[in-house]
């Protein structure tokens, strides 16, 4: 039996009759079937997707495209010396000598493609990426761009990228929020806002998860199970009588629906967050039992974001964890910095990557690494980097996606974007795309206008595509 | 129980209906506004409407005369009477995907509906009208009652209905009255002494003395405080990176809380929060303190970035937002569609827009000091005037020439006696004129000196007076600016392109902020602004209170290093025992008295113009490309629309600023205004009824809602536009009869005609607020802390609210017990349980908030240990009550839901309690109760 918004009256009046929650504690398997049954477009979708998840992995403060998946030999022959080419303004404007990469490049794969010495096992996934070598940003600092980028506008207040998806779908009937930001424990420079549901519904705004503990805020009971039950089962016999006086008024009806998906989370999402069922060599593939505490929580970050996919949850965003240095915005101390950073999660994507791929899923999933902006080939001091949203990778991975492809370039110094030249809004409409929605009309009305991830602008790249 | 009151039923009356708009008829034309604007604004205008720029094959659809013109070769798209001779209907019908409008591509094809409408439009000889709310707004005539109708304005409802042929729901009871009227208008649960009145006699007198007395309540002000501050974007902290306090914004909410409670007329309410700086001082009695002031807080509450790369960039955002708020606020126009381009449904141009955008840009962000009584101006006046008995009892004269060129040559600004050289001085502790060198000084009245150098300089009178003098705005030519300065516990500021966030983190904005602290060294202050060549700046110098601030010149570039030598300053003692003994002792101790008693003064965020300065076009929006200079001031199209309506040259305003906010200001509610009254009628229908007649509450233009019962809707717009109450308003509306309605309607064809009770023939359930959610439950738990205004109550952080910018410790679980409005907004750090229950993001305007139905809500009432700990408090209140198990549950549920429990209910507590609960079964039940869906939803 569906519990979910769809549930019409009389089986709810039916379950109240029967006690609350008396189907409890089988919760997650609900979402499931719920999911295939509305594979016809019932779905909200525009046409069929090639990714029915995503997973975006937000690499918070921006990593140096020349120092990850953009490899540029010419800054070594410039290192130490003044930058050859034009600078425009920086957000620190403390600008140092030319600075070359500190880690080597090399080819993987089949497809030869490069990746930096700073991802070692992520490398083992090279012909799975899409590495996108062209992206910019209007915004040079930190809570624009993360507006920007999770938002398509610069400023707070617009939804964001996983809101829209949630709200495509529109009801969905699943026991688990459609947008989950697994929370590793730095929220970006901008704040929750980064992840709300702005003029959308609330329904449609992130469900924070925290990848210990109980995983989401006010989700353990704080009266045992069976007086709780029983509090419930009153507070049900009451709703009753309301629903008699209002003509099982529609709202109401919802709320009652809404109070027994609470109830059940109450169980499904400590279970969700425990790993306990993982067995232990997938745990440790992930990095679970690292050495390094900030790769354990990343690794359980993506472990759970495997877990979620499986259960049908359509948006994951995955932010970064402390690594003691600062996330990735290295304007001092790059080498240690980034280091750090990487090591933190390159082992649990590389294991992410893989385990998606073994169980038959990564072919539905979309996955998406990207920062608000790059850094610069020069040097802020001596040995940082500061922002640059003129030219820096990302790279995508999954359902629908080319593998082992390199998509436009930037200059001799990894600068600005000389060929291929793509927009985060490209990024948003390709992301839509893959998931099954035209970007151009996914949209609500309001103030006056028809609101849409990708403002006026956005298309999708079919170069990124498989 | 309304025995008499029932009205003869509805249905099946034939009513003289007459042109009132709002009958069902279904074959006639249909109305340009709310049936065929709408499409073509929808569908067509984006590439065939008023915006140039974006027009495809040169059609315009949006103007009669443009829509019939016949292009070269080309059929006219719209040819009056001849719908299939139309060129628009051929394309919308076409089955040629090249063919087919809108463009196949990414567009669905017109509804059969709208096809059907386009259709009889064109037949009916595609009339084209004002778009309603653009329409003047004139006086609207009662239409008959057959008895339904209760008040004035049920009058419309009644004939609606009736010539929709729905039967109208019913009466509620007395109790689910009483209970919607107490959260509609104090967003709390009626007192239990009104519940007794009404179930001892429930009829009209009665119900208008409870309205009456919840009306004077201040819990009315309160409520409606809050859904203002959604309306202007209120926050506390700034958002972004670190989420940086606004300072003293709550002294803005305060205001809004008096001027609500006070019933401040309506155009009064607008004109302050416009330009109340301008306005002339509205003294309130208890504080002793301007209002008109403090109300122009708002205009910087919006969010904000420490550190912008582009000044000029971050400046057009933020003034963007003060556009957006202010076009939504007053005239539920999207003015700031019109950023990048001509707005492309409205009548609204980029000229427009960036007329708005000039006056915002000749207003500055300040910190004002209220005096209250006028006490700090009484002091001052009066040591004025002791300094002039000093002067005379000394014989002393100022010596000009002294210093007469003691200046760099590329002085901008150098002060020497005989004028604030364009500089506007505030606060008063800057004297009427700067000092000349040789003037007398008794300051504080502590010993008498002579000035050695001329200065402008907060010391003529008292230390502890406050004040700021500012510059006239200029274009940055140079790098470098110098300012000969000393002082203490005082302040020099260069504020580039309105960036103001440097107080907080000056990244980028280094030096432009500096504090004075020598006293007793003349210094040259250097500002490097090499970053904003090009730039508008102007300056600042404040002495916000225990010290002062002397500046003697300004200069701009390479001025010699001797210019920056610092200089002792040696005060030149005047003797005067011998010439003036007595009258000159009492002046000085009466000087020393004054310095000894000035008063506190309470800082607040406002206005105050700048010089004034257009604005040039931006194309795109972008201010790296700037075009002709429009003159500033209010949209065109409305100044004209307003004159036309007044049937008069101009009401133009009466006074003259800089800025011309005082003239928009006093334009916003001109009696001839189209938008102004309709805007705040529905605004008080939407906070009463729950929905607005226009749906949209902050957007009156062709994509917005149409309204649902025009008439109504003017109807109420010319009593505001009479009376100018809010409360007379809401007052009207709760006594209705529409209000009163049951939620379930009569009959299944009601059900049908009406399903969302749009149409007024019942009142469907409504959730409270978040902030009902929160403040009903400490109500209930007897935790309510009644309090007047004052800084927020620190935000409460759980586990889950991490980020830059968390204070260090979390604000108090229960909020101190206050009411919700009194918690801090932190932008980035939003309450969790208000959040969870549709607290809007303050980034915008929000009018009308969505009601949304989410797990997080249930689990917030299950698992918040706030909520648990309220139950735990209902719980002990209830224990105290008198009598049995069922007594005590009775009186609980009459104090949560506000009604007499049922027997049913009573059975219910039995079962539940056992015949002799303990603490824990009290505490558990009265937790269920919260659970129970009636705590938060109204029936």
């Amino acid at each position: 039996m569906s519990l979910g918004p769809s549930t019409d009256r009389r089986q709810l009046l039916q379950l109240a009759a029967c006690g609350f929650g008396a189907a409890a504690f089988s919760a997650l398997a609900h979402a499931r079937s719920a999911r295939e049954e509305s594979a016809a477009r019932s779905d909200g979708r525009h046409h069929a997707p090639k990714a029915r998840s995503c997973i975006f992995l937000y690499m918070d403060g921006g990593p140096g495209q020349m120092d990850t998946f953009d490899p540029k030999p010419e800054l070594a022959r410039w290192n130490g010396q003044p930058f050859p080419a034009r600078m425009e303004a920086t957000q620190f404007n403390n600008n140092g000598t030319t600075l070359a990469s500190p880690w080597e490049f090399a080819r993987h794969g089949n497809s030869g493609l490069e990746v930096s010495a700073l991802f070692p096992r992520l490398a083992t996934q090279a012909d799975r990426l899409c590495v996108v070598r062209s992206m910019t940003s209007p915004f040079n600092e930190h809570t624009n761009a993360n507006y920007f980028l999770h938002t398509g506008v610069g400023l707070a207040g617009r939804p964001s990228m996983g809101a829209w998806v949630r709200h495509g779908l529109g009801d969905m009937s699943s026991n688990l929020p459609g947008f989950v930001v697994i929370d590793g424990g730095l929220i970006p420079p901008g704040g929750l806002e980064c992840f709300g549901s702005g003029f959308l519904p609330a329904r449609n705004q992130a469900t924070l998860l925290k990848p210990r503990g109980p995983g989401v805020s006010f989700v353990e009971p704080l009266v045992a199970a069976e007086r709780q039950r029983r509090m419930l089962e009153l507070a049900r016999a009451h709703d009753r009588a309301l629903l008699a006086r209002s003509a099982s008024d529609a709202a109401v009806a919802a709320a009652i629906d809404n109070a027994e998906q609470a109830f059940r989370m109450q169980a499904g999402v400590p279970e969700l967050v425990r790993l306990d069922d993982e067995p232990e060599s997938v745990r440790r593939t992930y990095g679970c039992e690292d050495e390094y505490e900030p790769t354990r929580t990343y690794a359980r970050q993506c472990l759970l974001a495997r877990r979620l996919v499986e259960r049908g949850v359509p948006f994951i965003e995955l932010s970064m964890v402390p690594v003691g240095q600062d996330r990735w915005d290295q304007h001092a101390d790059l080498e240690v910095g980034h280091r750090d950073n990487a090591r933190a999660v390159d082992r649990p994507i590389a294991a992410l990557l893989e385990d998606l791929h073994q169980r038959g899923l990564l072919d539905a999933t979309l996955v998406v690494f990207a920062g608000e902006f790059g850094r610069t080939p020069f040097a802020q001091g001596s040995n940082g980097r500061d922002h640059n949203p003129h030219g820096f990778s990302v790279w995508l991975a999954g359902g629908g996606v080319k593998g082992g492809h390199v998509h436009g370039a930037t200059d001799e110094f990894g600068y600005k974007v000389v060929d291929g030249k793509c927009e985060l809004h490209d990024l948003h409409a390709t992301m839509l795309h893959l998931m099954g929605w035209d970007h151009r009309r996914l949209t609500l009305r309001f103030g006056g206008r028809d609101m849409r991830l990708t403002d006026v602008h956005g298309r999708v790249v079919r170069d990124w595509l498989a | 129980m309304r025995g008499g009151w029932i009205g003869a039923a509805v249905a099946g009356l034939s009513l003289a209906v007459g042109a009132s708009g709002e009958s069902g008829e279904e074959r006639a034309a249909p109305s340009w506004s709310r049936e065929v604007a709408p499409i073509l604004a929808a569908r067509c205008f984006v590439c065939h409407g008023p915006d140039a720029d974006s027009r495809k094959a040169g059609l315009r659809l949006d103007r009669r005369e443009d829509a019939l013109r016949a292009e070269e070769g080309l059929d006219p798209a719209v040819m009056p009477g001849d719908p299939e001779g139309s060129a628009l209907m051929q394309r919308v019908l076409s089955d040629d995907p090249q063919e087919r409008m809108p463009p196949a591509k990414g567009h669905e094809p017109l509804a059969a509906g709208e096809i059907d409408v386009l259709r009889r439009w064109i037949a009916a000889g595609a009339v084209y009208e004002r778009h309603w709310s653009w329409t003047k707004l004139e006086e609207v005539a009662l239409p008959p009652s057959a008895g339904w109708a209760w008040r004035a304005s049920d009058r419309f409802v009644e004939v609606a209905l009736a010539s929709e042929g729905i039967e109208p729901a019913g009466d509620c009871d007395g109790v689910t009255w009483l209970r919607r009227a107490s959260f509609a208008l104090r967003g709390l649960p009626p007192r239990e002494e009104w519940l007794a009145r009404i179930l001892e006699r429930d009829d009209a007198q009665t119900r208008e003395q409870v309205v009456d007395e919840m009306l004077a309540d201040r819990a009315y002000a309160e409520h409606w405080a809050r859904h203002w501050l959604d309306v202007m974007r209120y926050a506390e902290t700034r958002g972004h990176e670190f989420d940086y306090a606004i300072r003293e914004a709550w002294r803005w909410r305060d205001w809004v809380v008096r001027a609500l409670r006070t019933d401040l007329p309506y155009e009064r309410f607008v004109m302050e929060q416009v330009a109340g700086d301008l306005l002339g001082p509205r003294i309130d009695p208890s504080t002793g303190c301007d209002e008109a002031q403090v109300a122009t807080g708002w205009w910087w509450l919006m969010q904000a970035s420490h550190a912008p790369v582009a000044a000029p960039l971050d400046e057009a955002e933020r003034i963007d937002n003060q556009i957006d708020v202010l076009g939504k606020a007053f005239l539920a126009t999207t003015v700031s569609c019109a950023r990048c381009h001509d707005h492309k449904f409205d009548d609204v141009s980029q000229r427009d827009y960036t007329a708005l955008f000039g006056v915002a840009r000749s207003t500055r962000r300040v910190y004002a000091w209220q005096d209250a009584h006028g006490r700090a101006a009484a002091a001052l006046a009066e040591a004025e005037d002791l300094r002039d008995t000093l002067r005379a009892a000394l014989e002393v004269s100022a010596e000009d020439e002294a210093d007469a060129v003691a200046a760099p040559p590329n002085t901008l600004w150098s002060f020497r006696g005989d004028g604030f050289e364009g500089w506007r001085a505030s606060g008063g502790a800057f004297g009427a004129h700067p000092l000349a060198a040789g003037e007398l000084l008794a300051v504080d009245g502590v010993a008498i000196t002579r000035v050695e150098m001329s200065a402008a300089s907060s010391r003529v009178l008292l230390t502890r007076a406050r004040g700021a003098i500012r510059s006239p705005s200029f274009t940055i030519e140079s790098g470098d600016l110098w300012l000969r300065v000393r002082g203490a516990k005082a302040y020099i500021r260069a504020h580039v392109d309105g960036y103001f966030m440097g107080e907080e983190n000056n990244l980028l904005f280094e030096s432009h902020k500096q504090d004075l602290d020598h006293a007793d060294e003349w210094r040259t202050r250097h500002i490097d602004v090499s970053r904003y060549i090009g730039e508008e700046c102007w300056l600042e110098v404040v002495d916000p209170g225990d010290g002062f601030a002397e500046l003697a010149w300004v200069a701009s570039g390479a001025i010699d290093e001797a210019w920056k030598t610092a200089l002792t300053a040696s005060e030149v003692m005047v003797e005067f025992e011998e010439h003036a003994g007595q009258p000159t002792r009492v002046a000085l101790a009466r000087l020393a008295q004054l310095a000894s008693e000035f008063p506190e003064q309470p800082v607040v965020l406002a206005c105050e113009d700048g010089s004034g300065r257009d604005a040039p076009l931006y194309a795109r929006g972008r201010p790296t490309a700037a075009g002709e200079r429009v003159p500033r001031g209010e949209p065109e199209q409305l100044g004209k629309l307003r004159r036309e309506y007044a049937g008069r040259a101009a009401v133009e305003a009466k006074a003259v600023s800089a800025s011309r906010r005082l003239e928009l200001a006093q334009e916003l509610v001109d009696p001839a205004h189209p938008l102004a009254w309709r805007v705040a009628a529905n605004r008080v229908w939407h906070h009463v009824m729950g929905a607005g007649l226009v749906a949209t509450p902050d957007d009156f233009g062709v994509l917005g809602a149409p309204p649902t019962h025009p008439q109504l809707l003017d109807w109420l717009a010319c009593r505001l536009r009479e009376h100018r109450s809010l409360k007379l308003l809401a007052k009207e509306l709760v006594l209705s009869r529409a209000f009163a309605q049951r939620n379930a309607a009569a009959n299944a064809k009601a059900a049908e005609l009406d399903p969302l009770g749009a149409r007024l023939s019942r009142r469907p359930v409504r959730r409270l607020s978040a902030e009902s959610v929160r403040d009903s439950l400490l109500a209930a738990a007897g935790q309510l802390v009644e309090r007047d205004g004052g800084p927020p109550v620190a935000a409460r952080l759980t586990d889950f609210m991490q980020g830059r910018g968390r204070p260090e410790s979390s604000g108090p679980q229960d909020g101190a017990g206050v009411r919700s409005l009194y918690l801090e907004v932190r932008r980035n750090f939003p309450d969790p349980l208000l959040s969870a229950f549709d607290l809007p993001t303050p980034s915008s305007t929000r009018g009308a908030r969505s009601v949304s139905n989410v797990p997080a809500q249930r689990l917030a009432l299950m698992n918040d240990p706030f909520v648990r700990e309220l139950a735990g408090d209902f719980a002990a209140w209830i224990a105290q009550r008198d009598g049995d198990v069922q007594a005590r549950a009775a009186q609980a549920i009459r104090r949560l839901w506000s009604r007499p429990a049922t027997a049913a209910e009573l059975a219910l507590a039995s079962e539940f309690l056992g015949e002799s609960p303990d603490a824990q079964a009290w505490h558990d039940w009265a937790h269920a109760l919260f659970l129970a869906q009636e705590t938060i939803y109204l029936p």
